[in-house]
Formats: C-alpha cells, sequence, structure tokens
C-alpha cells in the first residue's frame, strides 16, 4: 500500500490535514483520530524506505523532472533516523493531545496546524532544493503561529511571526543572490557551481543564511520568541517547538551548510562557529537563572541548537567533513528530541511549571516524576541513558581530530546545564512539600511518557544500534 | 558605464534595498503592532521588487512562446525569479492575514495595541 518514496512522507499529512475541516462538519472527533492518524502512517511510511537506501545519499526526483531543473528530495539512513524519531514523537504528542488538550482553545486550528507542520518538517528535512526549503520552512512557521496561539499566547505568536517573518526575508535574499550567481535552485548542483567567487560574497550568504533559519532553529540573532511561545504554549505545543520545529529547522540549516558551503570556505565555518557558540553561551547563562522550568527548558533547547551548529561547523572545518564529530553531533540532536519531548510532556502532566510550586512532588506523584528524571539525566549525560553517549562520543571524536579547546568549552557549559537540570530534579525530590491540588492523569498519558522513557533507556544500554544508522554521510552520491 | 546605466542600476537594485531598509527601520522604532505589520509588509515588497529586478534582462520580453516568438535565441527575462516572487507574495497575503487576526485577538486580550503596554501587562 504505502508506495517506497519519500514524497509520501509530505503527501499523507497534507491530505489529511486538509480533510479535518470538512470531516468535522459532520464527525466531531475528526479533530481527535485525524492527526494521530497522519502521524501513525507517517511512521510506517518512514520504515520501508530504510530497507534498500544504504549510507548514501539517494536522490528522488519529483515529477519526473531533470534534478537539476526540478524539485527532488534527499534520502539517508542519517535523515531516515531523523524522520522516524520526528514522527514517532508527534505521534506520541498527539496521542496525549487526544486525551488530555483536544478541547483546550481551538481544538480544528490546533489539529489542522499540528497535521501541516508535519508535511513541514518531513519537507524540511528531506528536500534538496533551497526554495522548496523556504515554503517549507514558511509552512511550519505558520503551523508554529497556530500552535502558539492555542492557549491564548497572542503576543508570544505575535513575537514568533514578527522574527520569522524577517527571517523569510532574508531567507529569500540569499536565495536570490546563490541563484544569481549558480543558475540553479538544488542543493547539490549550487554547492558544484558555486566557485571563484570573493570570499566576502560567500561570507555574507553564509550569514544571511544563519540569519534567515535561526528563528526557527533558536539561534541568537531571531530566538528572542522562544522562551515566551514555551511559556504559553501547550504540553504539545511546547514539545512541538522543542523536538520537532528546532529538529528539523536545524536538520535543514546543517544540511544547507554542508552541501552549499562544501568546498572548504574557512570565513563561513568559522561565522558558523561564532553563531554557534554564542548562542550557546547565552543559552546556558539565562537558563541558569530561570524559576519557570519551561523557560529553563526553553533556554537549554537555545544552547543545544548551538552547540550542535557549533559541533557541525567544527565537523566542517579543514574542507572536508569529519564524520565522527558530524554523526557525534547528530546523534546529540537526535537524543535530545527524545528528551526534551519527555521532560515538557512530564510537566504539562504535573501541571506546575514554577521551581516554587513543584517542591518536594514527588511525594505524591512518584511515577511521574521519577519519569521526569529519566529525560533529565539522559539531557545532563548521565551513564546509562542515552544522552550520556552522544556527549561521550563528541569528545572522543573531538579529542581524536585535536579539538582539545572546544572540549573545554563543552564541558563548562555542560557543567551550567548539570547544575540547573539536577536542581530541577533536586527540587521534586528533596525540598519539603506543600499541600496542594493535583491534576488528574489517565493510563494513556502515562504511557505515552513511559515510552519515550523507555526508547531513551534502549538508547542507553544499545547505542550501536543507532549509531550506526546515524553515521551516514550526507554528501555521498552528491 | 554611463550616468544613464548607473541610474538604472540604481533604480532596479537598490531601490528595492531602500524600501527593504525603509521597512526595517520601520520595524525596529514603531510601538504599535499595526505599524509593525506594515513595515513587514514593506520589507516583503522592498524583497520581492529585488528579486524580480534581479531575474531583469534588458530589452528582454515576457517568458513565453508566441506565433511570433518562436526560437530560443529571442531574449527573454528570466522566468524563474517571477515563479519565486509569485511563491513569496501568496506566502506573504497569508501571513499578514494571520498577524492581523491576531493583532486583533491581542487587543481583545489586552485592550491596547502598544507593545510596550502589552509588554508592561505581561510581567
Amino acid at each position: 500500500m504505502i508506495a517506497k518514496d519519500p514524497v509520501i512522507l509530505v503527501a499523507i499529512p497534507l491530505l489529511l490535514a486538509f480533510s479535518i475541516p470538512i470531516l468535522y462538519a459532520f464527525w466531531k472527533n475528526a479533530i481527535r483520530y485525524i492527526p494521530l492518524l497522519a502521524a501513525l502512517l507517517n511512521v510506517l511510511a518512514v520504515v520501508p524506505l530504510f530497507k534498500n537506501s544504504a549510507k548514501f545519499i539517494s536522490v528522488y526526483s519529483i515529477g519526473g523532472w531533470n534534478t537539476k531543473f526540478g524539485i527532488s528530495l534527499l534520502f539517508n539512513q542519517q535523515i531516515g533516523m531523523i524522520l522516524l524519531a520526528v514522527n514517532i514523537v508527534a505521534f506520541l504528542a498527539l496521542v496525549y493531545f487526544f486525551y488530555n488538550e483536544h478541547d483546550l482553545g481551538n481544538g480544528i486550528a490546533y489539529s489542522l496546524a499540528y497535521t501541516l507542520a508535519l508535511t513541514g518538517v518531513n519537507g524540511l528535512i528531506l528536500t534538496g532544493d533551497i526554495f522548496n526549503m523556504y515554503v517549507f520552512m514558511e509552512l511550519t512557521a505558520i503551523a508554529g503561529f497556530i500552535i502558539a496561539a492555542h492557549k491564548k499566547g497572542y503576543f508570544a505568536s505575535f513575537n514568533f511571526v514578527v522574527l520569522s517573518s524577517v527571517g523569510s526575508i532574508m531567507f529569500l535574499m540569499g536565495t536570490v543572490a546563490l541563484y544569481n550567481v549558480t543558475g540553479s535552485l538544488s542543493l547539490a548542483n549550487m554547492g558544484t557551481l558555486l566557485v571563484g567567487l570573493p570570499t566576502k560574497f560567500t561570507l555574507i550568504i553564509g550569514i544571511i543564511f544563519v540569519i534567515a533559519m535561526s528563528a526557527e532553529a533558536e539561534l541568537l540573532p531571531l530566538n528572542g520568541w522562544v522562551p515566551k511561545v514555551y511559556k504559553d504554549a501547550s504540553g504539545t505545543g511546547s514539545v512541538f517547538f522543542a523536538s520537532i520545529l528546532s529538529t528539523a529547522s536545524l536538520y535543514a540549516i546543517i544540511k544547507l551548510m554542508i552541501t552549499v558551503f562544501r568546498k572548504n570556505y574557512a570565513d563561513v565555518n568559522t561565522m558558523l562557529l561564532v553563531f554557534g557558540l554564542v548562542t550557546l553561551f547565552v543559552g546556558e547563562a539565562s537558563a541558569f537563572k530561570q524559576k519557570n522550568v519551561k523557560k529553563m527548558i526553553a533556554f537549554s533547547s537555545i544552547a543545544q541548537a548551538g552547540l550542535i551548529i557549533s559541533a557541525v561547523a567544527i565537523a566542517i572545518s579543514g574542507g572536508h567533513l569529519n564524520n565522527a564529530i558530524f554523526s557525534a553531533a547528530i546523534f546529540q540532536l537526535f537524543n535530545n528530541i527524545f528528551a526534551k519531548a519527555l521532560i515538557l510532556l512530564g510537566i504539562s502532566m504535573l501541571g506546575y511549571f514554577t521551581l516554587d510550586s513543584i517542591k518536594g512532588i514527588a511525594k505524591k506523584r512518584m511515577y511521574l516524576v521519577v519519569l521526569i528524571t529519566v529525560g533529565v539525566l539522559s539531557m545532563v549525560g548521565m551513564p546509562g541513558f542515552a544522552g550520556f553517549w552522544s556527549k561521550i562520543y563528541l569528545i572522543k571524536s573531538l579529542i581524536l581530530s585535536g579539538y582539545g579547546w572546544f572540549v573545554f568549552i563543552f564541558l563548562t557549559s555542560a557543567l551550567f546545564e548539570v547544575y540547573y537540570y539536577l536542581r530541577f530534579a533536586q527540587t521534586m525530590f528533596f525540598e519539603e512539600y506543600e499541600e496542594k491540588e493535583h491534576k488528574e492523569n489517565n493510563f494513556i498519558s502515562y504511557t505515552v511518557l513511559t515510552v519515550l522513557a523507555v526508547i531513551i533507556i534502549l538508547i542507553g544500554f544499545m547505542p550501536n544500534s543507532i549509531t550506526g544508522a546515524l553515521s551516514g554521510i550526507i554528501l555521498g552520491g552528491m | 558605464m554611463n550616468a544613464q546605466h548607473i541610474l538604472e542600476m540604481w533604480i532596479y537594485l537598490y531601490g528595492p534595498l531602500s524600501i527593504l531598509l525603509v521597512g526595517l527601520y520601520g520595524l525596529l522604532t514603531q510601538k504599535d503592532l499595526l505599524k509593525i505589520a506594515v513595515s513587514l509588509d514593506v520589507m516583503d515588497l522592498g524583497i520581492n521588487l529585488f528579486i524580480i529586478s534581479l531575474g531583469y534582462v534588458k530589452g528582454g520580453i515576457a517568458p513565453i512562446y508566441t506565433k511570433d516568438v518562436t526560437t530560443y535565441t529571442t531574449k527573454f527575462v528570466d522566468p524563474l525569479p517571477q515563479a519565486l516572487v509569485l511563491t513569496a507574495i501568496v506566502i506573504s497575503v497569508a501571513v499578514t492575514a494571520f498577524i492581523l487576526a491576531l493583532i486583533v485577538r491581542n487587543y481583545e486580550k489586552y485592550g491596547t495595541v502598544d507593545i510596550i503596554k502589552i509588554k508592561g501587562l505581561e510581567k
């Protein structure tokens, strides 16, 4: 039934999203079932794609056009793993939505936006065409505006709209500048044709693209919306921003940087590193002093984006892709998807978001707090959890390649992270408890969180099963 | 490069870029939510004109084969930037409609469209 072509991942949610308003007219539960169906079909559609794909990129052209002129999708095992993780988390978040949040605000707009956003993120991860990337980015962003405004977070959503629109204008400018010098819109083709240009020009193009994607990828210049939106969004909404949107945009920006600027542009790499490091430190320092857990995770998410981008910048410095560092950075991105989703869904089940109000809450909600702690420990990098392996691989590959100074920066930032995440866990477990009301949660919500925790622990015990697939070389076959 | 040519270049490339900068100025200085939305539209206009002007070929005609134009040697303006702008315009219309709806909601929630006052009410 399901064709072995990645375009199906874009088509399924698009079709189902627009069927929601029609079906809603005579079936009120459409807003609960259709998004769930879309995410489930997506997960089922990713799996058969793995069968005949290698570590090398396979290019799927759309509509029978030559890939130089038409739109193409790129697929390899690494892209497949990211797609699988994003769609699994979206599915679990929608199961949570099905039972807990469907009656919160305008359900029809929210479920339509969530399903459309799946189209957008799958497209962002898959596409090999720069203008296509712009369209998917806008699609995801517009869905994101609606998701941000769901729990009456109108001002937060307004901030996001403005910053994201500035980003998209920059993206158009960069796109047309690259088109003007290369005469192509396909990423692979542009990388080949981008030769003999002044370094200043490529540097400016690089800066334009990083700023353009920074709104969605939560990098520094345009990420002012992040804490507000996380604070005001519903539980599944914040999972969308932390695990789905930021992962897809970060992966898109990484893909753009390593395919278009693959011919040893030292300036562009340094620029990317500077953006990454500044974002990392601003994120960690701001997360450090947050009293609201959702805001703390927002800043931690910004810091992680900065860390991953700077690790990728190091991996591509020197004119060739350092595969060990690159796959460790992607593994870090991969682990964040599950850990952030687990923590955010967990605290939205607790129903309390400030550090003061969750004091000693473990006395009443032991199982839930233990599940959240699994996510926290994975973020911190405790042995036995998924986050440990990505951090250890990153440190190992950096030392082997002679980037000891970056290991130092990385460990300093990890120190901040350990402090504020463990303070959060310590507040839940060991502080004095005050009697207060508790949200009733159903069995399914606990199951969703348990599945996420089990995924994290399984990766923690069998990291090789994941890293083998994640180390696909994105440049191979181009 | 004579003065005439420089003037043409100015109109086609620096004109749209200056419109973009006017929009950016508005975005950074205005405190009214509606004016921010208008500034974004001005920026969109600037970038769209910029893209169109990059695809312009002097003396070129519309890229359509007709009864009179049948050969490849004819000078066409580049059709691809026009297609890009068409998509960009559609997206910016949708975003503008969304922003306006959002401003109405903000006004209902806070009773003002002044960004400073809303920030004060948020705390």
